[in-house]
């Protein structure tokens, strides 16, 4: 383990807590603070001990349901497609693999070398710096389904919450996001900085691959249908400055389509269904 | 020539490697949802999701740094647990555990990494394999594990904490004399 442990038991509580019972949002954004702050990169680090585990623990394995063996099927075909349709209007990222596994005797001893050359890496303990926010954010850029669309605050909007003025004080920026990859960020710049003990923001993301119509209380005469559907939450987030910010999605659900991001204003914690007072909005293109 | 994982050939587009994915491991990802959901109607659209996520993060998955049953189960345990806080949120929906009789299917050979784990957990106390496998295999929250063993909540922390730790620290030497062996051999 490339970490002093007695100096970072805070960092081992998170990422014991996070294999094991989950973190709340604050938790999240404290491990990621104790993870820079070690500069490691790892947080999945003790995830796989739990997996591993719980795979050495298991008990008698039960049959999936032949109904639900048809509906995954159906869905991992159905991803692999659209995938493909993807990757003819941009790189090919399968062909990689692809060549992965073409590998002659030359490229084995390659692998070998390199794997060798891991693990000292791993047993010389070298610290690695984690990338921030705004370097993944521009390696996302390059991946070959992101979308990408700018905020649009909403000033007479029905979906505008009844003090969206007080908090949007010229707000820019925009999201980038890859279905994919199931990964995304905000830039955000003219957003009022918030008190986390008195309310925080909260992104919500709008899926084309969910249900809609499931809160019908939404609906709303002019506004897509889609806006009546439970979105997914993209978490809690707070501002501390109105310069701009870049912030990590952490969406709590797989998201197939994401087609509209919005944030609200919630109470500390955040919400797990919100009134929907949204203060500002994206929509990426198709 | 490499063997390819199915993980692997879902990663480069089979889409046959999809089905052959749900037949390897459907049954340790429904088990597991079984274990997490007793509605069979939540654990169905969990188990949907777990192997969305499956197939987004395929590309992933590396055979030299962790087996492909600990990757699947690490993908299933992270959906599981997100979806189950989820949940709890509401007051209305408490956490739910069901006991699954313990003994190993036949079907689910344990490979090295559990066998590893396996090792490195029955070299531990008592009171930490306790609270080990109430927080991982029965999924109990750590406050759970408190309350129900009577120990107090920091050192439940501290045992799980450890023990994971330890787990890990097996895993990464038993895979670097492994990894050492390779090489030799090929030299």
């Amino acid at each position: 383990m490339s970490l002093q442990r007695a100096d970072h038991d805070r960092l081992f509580d998170l990422l014991a807590a996070r294999a094991t019972e989950g973190l709340s949002d604050q938790a999240q954004r404290d491990l990621e603070a104790e993870l820079s702050r070690a500069g490691v990169s790892e947080i999945d680090m003790l995830d796989e001990a739990s997996a591993a585990l719980d795979v050495a623990l298991f008990g008698a394995e039960e049959a999936m349901p032949p109904g639900l063996q048809s509906k995954v099927q159906s869905a991992g075909i159905a991803w692999i497609s659209e995938q493909q349709r993807v990757q003819d209007r941009g790189p090919l990222k399968f062909s990689q693999k692809q060549a992965t596994v073409s590998m002659g005797v030359g490229g084995w001893l390659g692998w070998l070398a390199a794997a060798a050359a891991i693990a000292f890496a791993v047993l010389a303990n070298l610290p690695t710096r984690p990338a921030t926010p705004e370097e993944r954010r521009a390696a996302l850029l390059s991946v070959a389904d992101v979308r990408q669309a700018g905020w649009v605050s909403l000033p007479d909007s029905p979906l505008a919450a009844p003090a969206a003025h007080k908090y949007d004080r010229g707000i820019s920026g925009d999201v980038v996001w890859s279905d994919a990859r199931d990964e995304g960020y905000m830039r955000i710049s003219g957003l009022a900085p918030n008190d986390p003990t008195q309310y925080e923001y909260q992104l919500w993301i709008f899926d084309a691959a969910r249900p809609v119509g499931d809160l019908p209380q939404f609906r709303v005469e002019g506004l897509p249908e889609l806006l009546t559907q439970r979105p997914v939450d993209g978490g809690v987030f707070d501002v501390a400055t109105s310069g701009e910010v870049v912030i990590p999605i952490h969406a709590k659900l797989p998201v197939g389509k994401a087609v509209i991001f919005a944030v609200t204003v919630e109470p500390p914690g955040g919400s797990v269904v919100s009134q929907r007072d949204v203060v500002f909005l994206t929509i990426l293109p198709g | 020539m490499l063997s390819e994982s199915v993980l692997e050939r879902v990663a480069a587009g089979d889409q046959r490697a999809v089905q052959e994915c749900i037949d390897a491991y459907g049954g340790l990802v429904w088990s597991l949802a079984r274990r997490f959901f007793r509605d069979t109607a939540e654990a169905e659209d969990a188990v949907q999701e777990v192997f969305l996520s499956l197939w987004k993060t395929a590309h992933r998955f590396d055979p030299k740094v962790a087996s492909e049953a600990t990757f699947v189960a690490m993908v299933a345990r992270r959906r599981l647990i997100d979806r189950l806080r989820k949940r709890t949120r509401h007051p209305e929906t408490a956490m739910e555990t069901t006991e699954v009789p313990m003994g190993r299917s036949e079907k689910m050979e344990m490979h090295d990494e559990a066998r590893w784990a396996l090792e490195a957990f029955s070299e531990l106390g008592d009171d930490q394999q306790r609270v080990l496998r109430m927080a991982i295999h029965h999924g109990l929250s750590h406050e759970r594990i408190a309350e129900s063993t009577g120990m107090p909540l920091g050192t439940v922390k501290t045992h799980i904490r450890r023990g994971l730790i330890r787990v890990r620290e097996v895993l990464e030497e038993r895979r670097a004399r492994t990894t050492e062996r390779v090489v030799e051999r090929a030299s």
